[in-house]
C-alpha cells in the first residue's frame, strides 16, 4: 500500500546550510534554499554558515540556531561529506541536548552542487533533498546511550604459541585468564616440532633449540601467573550468551565446570601437514629413502606452508640423509629467514620442481610414482618414490568442531574460524567478543602467532577494561506482537547477534552483539523488525512521494564513491536521489517497490563488491533479492530494467558514474521509442 | 508446520484479470513462517500487483485464514473488494470462500507439505498427515512419507548409496535412514518384524476427515 510520506508539523526541525567557505555559492541559490525551506512547517530556521568543518563555525552556527529558536529537537546539516566536520559537529554537540538519531546530515556539495549542471538545477535538487531530509528527520526519535556491565575475565581456548601469548599478555593487562589445552601439556605444535619453526630464529645451527626456549619460557609464565588458570585434558562443550558475557561450559577429564568471560579467544592448534611430517622427524627409526612432497594441489599454499615443507625437506635431507624432491607451483619466501631457508634446502641437495599442472601420483607396487610435466624440459618426467607427503593444509579438523559448537561463527577458507572478510580485522571474528589467533585463524609461524596473541589481547583489553561498555541503544529491534519467530532473522544474522527469548516467545537482537547492518529487517516476514535510523517508514519519507532515480547507496561504498565521483570533476542526472542505508542487506524490496509505485523511473541498489561487503552476506542478499524482484516484474509485465543491482568499491567512482548513467540510457531509448 | 510456495504470478494475474479491486491477504501462521504469505510477501506481491495492472490492490495480514474468528477484522475491507486473494495454505483459501460466499477467492500460493526448516529458505517434507503414526517402530524416520513409495517393509532395489531412485540427487533413501537410525539405537531387530498393510481409510482414501474432541466440542 502507498502510505503517503508523513509530515511533521511541529516546526522543530532546525537546519543548518555551509557554503563551504563561499566556494558554492556560484552554484547554488543559497538565499533561495533558506527561503523555500524556511516555508517548511516543520522548519524552525535556516542558518548558513561558511565553515561548518571549522570548530568556532560550527559551534556558532548551531548555537545561534538553538538561541534563535528554544523548541527546535531535531537538526538538518547541509554541508560537504559528514566524515569531514563529524569530529567538529561532535564537539559542538557534546553537552546539547539535542537526542543522538535526531539529526540528519546531507552532502549539498559533492551531491548536489558539483555534480549538477546549472545552479538552477542544483539549487532545487538541494532544496529536494534537504527537503526529504527534513521529512525524515520528523519522524525519527531519540536514541539513547546505555551502558552494558561486562566480565572482564576472558576464556582461551588452545595451549599453543598463540593462546600463550595472548594469555600473558592480558594477565599482564590486569585480566583474569582461564586457558583450555586439550592435550596433557602445553606447547602446541611449536613444542613439539621445534625444528619446523626454527627458520624464523636463526640461521645458526641451534635455531631450533632457540624456539624451544622461547616456548619452554612461555610455558613458564604461563605456569607461573597467578591470574592465569591453566585447564589441560580440557575442551570446551558449549558456548553461550554474547560478547560482555559469555558462558562457557569446560569438560575437564569427565567433569564439567562453568566458565564465564566477557571474551573468548579461539587459539587451538589443529592438525595440518607438520603433524604429518613430525613423527617423521622425530622418530628416529628409518626414514623412507626417496620422498616427494607435493604442494598447491588444492590451490595455492601460503608462505606458512612453504616455510614448512622447506624446514621438513631441509631436515629430512640434512639430518636423515634422504633424498628430498619437492613438487609445487610456488614457493613463498616473503618474510625474514625464509629465503635463507630456501637456499639452505636447496644447497643441501633439495630438489624443487615447480610444475605448470598438478602431478598424476600412482601406486606401483610398494613404490609410489609421480609424473609431472618438466616445465623447462617441456616433457614428462616418471620418478619413483618410497614415500610421498601431501603438502597441503588439510581442513583444520579441530576447528569444525567449534564451528559446531559455537553459533553464527562464520568460517573462512579452508575452515579457519575467521570469516573472509576484508573489514575483520586481523584477530576478529564476525562474532563480536570472539577472538581467532595462530592456526585456528590461518597464522602458521612463530612471529605471526605470537603477534596475534598480542593483537587479541590489546583489543579485548580495550572493550573490557572498564567493566561496562557505552553503547547507543540503536541496535536492530523485534516487534514482539509482529514476531512469529520463524527463526528466519537467527539464521541469516551474520554476527550471531540474534536469539530466541524463550520467556517471551520472540526473537531477540542482543545490543552489543548487533552490527546495525539491518539485514534482518529486510528479510523478516512479518515486517516485525526495524533498524532506528533506517525504519521503512523514514525510508519512505526520504524517497519521497515523486521519486525519479532511487539510488540505494551503502555508506562503505556507494555513498562514498558517489562523493568521490564529484570530486573528480563527474556530473550525471539531477533526478538521481542517493538513499543512505548501512549496507545494501538493509534494501527491503517493499521499499524498492514502494520507490517504483511512486513513479521512480528506475531504482539503482549499489553495494559492496559481493565478497567484501563488510556485513559478509548483505551484498549477496541484496543481489539475490534484487534478481528476484526483477523476475518477478518482468513475468508480471512490468518493465524489468527497473531494479538494477551494482557492485562497487568506495574508490570505484566510475563505476558508480556507469551504473547511474546505465540507467539514463535505457531512460533515452525509450524516449526515441516513443 | 505447512510449507507453501508463491504461484507463478503468470497464474495470479490470470486469476485476477478483470477484477477492478483486489484484496490481498495474508496470513499470519504458517505460511509467514515459511517466507511464502506473511506481511511482507503480502506486501511485495501487492505492489507488483500494482504496478502491472489498473486494479485497485489493498492489502491486509490476519493472524490465521483456518480460523473464522480472524476475519472480522477485514469485513469491511473485504466488502469493498470484487475478488480476494488469499496468500494463505489451500485451508485458508478455502475458508476465505466461506466466510465471504459471495465473492470470488483465488490462491496465491501452492501448499506444498507438513515439513521441516532445514535452514534460512530451506524446507523438506516430513509428514503426509496418514492419521496412523508409525514413527515409534521405525526409529523416529516416517517410511510413509520419507520412502517415495511408502513401503513398509523394508527398502525396493531402487536405493543406491543412501539415495532414492526418484531422484538420486535430492532425495534420501527413506529405508537407509531407518536402518541407521535403529543401527545406532541398536534395535534393528525391530525389522524383522513384518509390518502389516496400512490402513488407508484412515488416511484421505476414506474421504475427507473430521476430529472431534468430546470434551470440547459442543459445549
Amino acid at each position: 500500500m502507498i502510505q503517503k510520506a508523513e509530515q511533521t508539523n511541529r516546526g522543530d526541525v532546525g537546519i543548518v546550510l555551509c557554503d563551504c567557505g563561499g566556494t558554492l555559492r556560484g552554484r547554488l541559490d543559497f538565499d533561495r534554499l533558506r527561503k523555500q525551506l524556511s516555508r517548511l512547517p516543520a522548519v524552525a530556521t535556516v542558518k548558513l554558515c561558511s565553515k561548518f568543518c571549522q570548530q568556532n563555525e560550527c559551534t556558532k552556527a548551531v548555537k545561534s540556531l538553538f538561541r534563535n529558536s528554544n523548541h527546535i529537537t531535531r537538526l538538518v546539516i547541509g554541508a560537504c561529506d559528514r566524515g569531514i566536520f563529524d569530529a567538529t559537529l561532535h564537539e559542538t554537540m557534546q553537552g546539547n541536548s539535542l537526542g543522538e538519531g535526531l539529526l540528519w546530515c546531507v552532502n549539498i556539495r559533492e551531491h548536489c552542487a558539483w555534480v549538477t549542471g546549472t545552479p538552477e538545477v542544483a539549487t532545487n535538487k538541494s532544496a529536494e533533498v534537504l527537503t526529504a531530509a527534513v521529512r525524515r528527520v520528523g519522524l525519527a526519535s531519540a536514541i539513547e546511550s546505555k551502558k552494558v556491565p561486562v566480565n572482564q575475565n576472558v576464556l582461551v581456548i588452545g595451549g599453543g604459541v598463540a593462546a600463550m601469548q595472548t594469555a600473558v599478555a592480558l594477565s599482564h593487562l590486569g585480566h583474569r585468564v582461564t586457558l583450555v589445552e586439550k592435550s596433557k601439556k602445553l606447547g602446541g605444535l611449536v613444542a613439539e616440532m621445534p625444528e619446523l619453526y626454527a627458520y624464523v630464529a636463526s640461521c645458526s645451527s641451534d635455531s631450533a633449540s632457540l624456539v624451544q626456549s622461547r616456548v619452554d619460557e612461555l610455558i613458564k609464565q604461563v605456569m607461573g601467573d597467578k591470574h592465569i588458570c591453566v585447564q589441560t585434558a580440557a575442551s570446551l562443550k558449549s558456548v553461550k550468551g554474547e560478547f560482555g558475557n559469555f558462558t562457557c561450559v569446560i569438560d575437564s577429564g569427565g567433569k564439567e565446570q562453568v566458565i564465564s568471560a566477557g571474551a573468548l579467544v579461539l587459539a587451538g592448534d589443529s592438525a595440518t601437514t607438520k603433524s604429518e611430517l613430525a613423527p617423521l622427524v622425530h622418530n628416529g627409526g628409518e626414514v623412507p629413502k626417496r620422498i616427494a612432497i607435493v604442494i598447491d594441489v588444492l590451490g595455492e599454499q601460503g608462505r606458512s606452508v612453504s616455510a614448512g615443507v622447506l624446514s621438513a625437506a631441509e631436515l629430512l635431507t640434512k639430518r636423515f640423509g634422504a633424498e628430498v624432491k619437492l613438487y609445487c607451483h610456488n614457493i613463498r619466501v616473503s618474510t625474514v629467514g625464509l629465503e635463507g631457508l630456501y637456499r639452505r634446502a636447496r644447497q643441501g641437495g633439495v630438489v624443487i620442481i615447480k610444475y605448470e599442472s598438478p602431478p598424476l601420483i600412482s601406486e606401483q607396487g610398494n613404490k609410489t610414482v609421480v609424473k609431472v610435466e618438466e616445465p623447462l624440459v617441456g616433457c614428462e618426467i616418471s620418478e619413483e618414490f618410497d614415500l610421498v607427503i601431501m603438502g597441503d593444509t588439510a581442513a583444520a579438523n579441530g576447528n569444525n568442531e567449534l564451528l559446531s559448537l559455537i553459533e553464527g561463527l562464520q568460517p573462512g577458507p579452508e575452515e579457519t574460524l575467521q570469516a573472509d572478510s576484508v573489514w575483520l580485522l586481523p584477530t576478529k571474528t564476525n562474532r563480536e567478543g570472539i577472538f581467532v589467533a595462530g592456526l585456528a585463524g590461518g597464522t602458521d609461524e612463530l612471529r605471526d602467532a605470537q603477534t596475534d596473541g598480542l593483537a587479541t589481547a590489546n583489543q579485548i583489553h580495550e572493550l573490557l577494561k572498564n567493566k561496562e561498555v557505552e553503547i547507543l541503544d540503536d541496535a536492530a529491534v523485534v516487534d514482539g506482537d509482529k514476531c512469529v519467530l520463524c527463526l528466519t532473522c537467527m539464521r541469516i544474522c551474520p554476527h550471531g547477534a540474534v536469539s530466541i527469548d524463550v520467556d517471551n516467545s520472540v526473537a531477540s537482537i542482543s545490543a552489543v552483539a548487533c552490527q546495525r547492518c539491518g539485514i534482518c529487517a529486510a528479510v523478516c516476514p512479518a515486517g516485525a523488525i526495524e533498524l532506528p535510523r533506517y525504519t521503512q517508514k523514514e525510508i519512505a519519507a526520504e524517497v519521497g512521494d515523486r521519486p525519479q532515480i532511487t539510488v540505494f547507496a551503502c555508506e562503505n561504498s556507494a555513498y562514498p564513491a558517489a562523493t568521490a565521483a564529484a570530486t573528480n570533476g563527474s556530473e550525471y542526472d539531477a533526478k538521481v536521489r542517493l538513499i543512505r542505508v548501512p549496507c545494501v542487506g538493509k534494501v527491503d524490496p517493499r521499499d524498492v517497490l514502494q520507490a517504483l509505485e511512486r513513479g521512480a523511473e528506475k531504482v539503482i541498489i549499489l553495494g559492496c563488491h559481493l565478497e567484501s561487503c563488510q556485513y559478509l552476506v548483505g551484498s549477496t542478499g541484496a543481489a539475490k533479492r534484487t534478481e528476484r524482484l526483477n523476475r518477478e516484474l518482468e513475468k508480471a509485465g512490468v518493465d524489468n530494467k527497473r531494479v538494477v543491482f551494482g557492485e562497487l568499491a568506495s574508490m570505484e567512482p566510475a563505476k558508480f558514474l556507469e551504473y547511474v548513467r546505465i540507467c539514463e540510457g535505457v531512460k533515452n531509448e525509450k524516449h526515441r521509442e516513443l | 508446520m505447512i510449507v507453501a510456495e508463491q504461484k507463478p504470478i503468470e497464474e495470479i494475474k490470470g486469476y485476477l484479470a478483470g477484477h477492478k479491486r483486489i484484496l490481498v491477504l495474508g496470513c499470519g501462521t504458517c505460511v509467514t513462517v515459511c517466507l511464502a504469505g506473511g506481511e511482507r510477501e503480502v506486501a511485495t506481491l501487492a505492489s507488483i500487483l500494482r504496478l502491472s495492472s489498473d486494479s485497485e490492490v489493498i492489502e491486509n495480514t490476519i493472524e490465521r485464514q483456518c480460523d473464522a474468528e480472524f476475519f472480522d477484522a477485514i469485513k469491511d475491507q473485504a466488502a469493498s473488494c470484487d475478488a480476494i486473494l488469499s496468500m494463505a495454505c489451500g485451508v485458508g483459501v478455502q475458508m476465505v470462500a466461506k466466510i465471504f460466499p459471495d465473492k470470488p477467492i483465488y490462491p496465491a500460493l501452492n501448499t506444498m507439505f507438513c515439513g521441516t526448516n532445514d535452514g534460512a529458505g530451506q524446507w523438506s517434507e516430513n509428514c503426509l498427515a496418514c492419521g496412523d503414526c508409525k514413527l515409534g517402530i521405525f526409529g523416529g524416520v516416517c517410511p510413509v512419507t520419507r520412502c517415495s513409495k511408502s513401503l513398509l517393509n523394508g527398502p525396493c532395489g531402487g536405493s543406491v548409496d543412501g539415495k532414492c531412485e526418484v531422484d538420486p540427487e535430492n532425495i534420501e533413501c527413506g529405508w537407509q535412514l531407518i536402518y541407521d537410525r535403529l543401527k545406532t539405537l541398536g534395535r534393528l531387530d525391530v525389522l524383522l518384524e513384518n509390518a502389516a498393510p496400512r490402513d488407508w481409510s484412515r488416511t484421505h482414501d476414506g474421504g475427507p476427515r473430521r476430529l472431534s474432541r468430546e470434551d470440547v466440542a459442543g459445549l
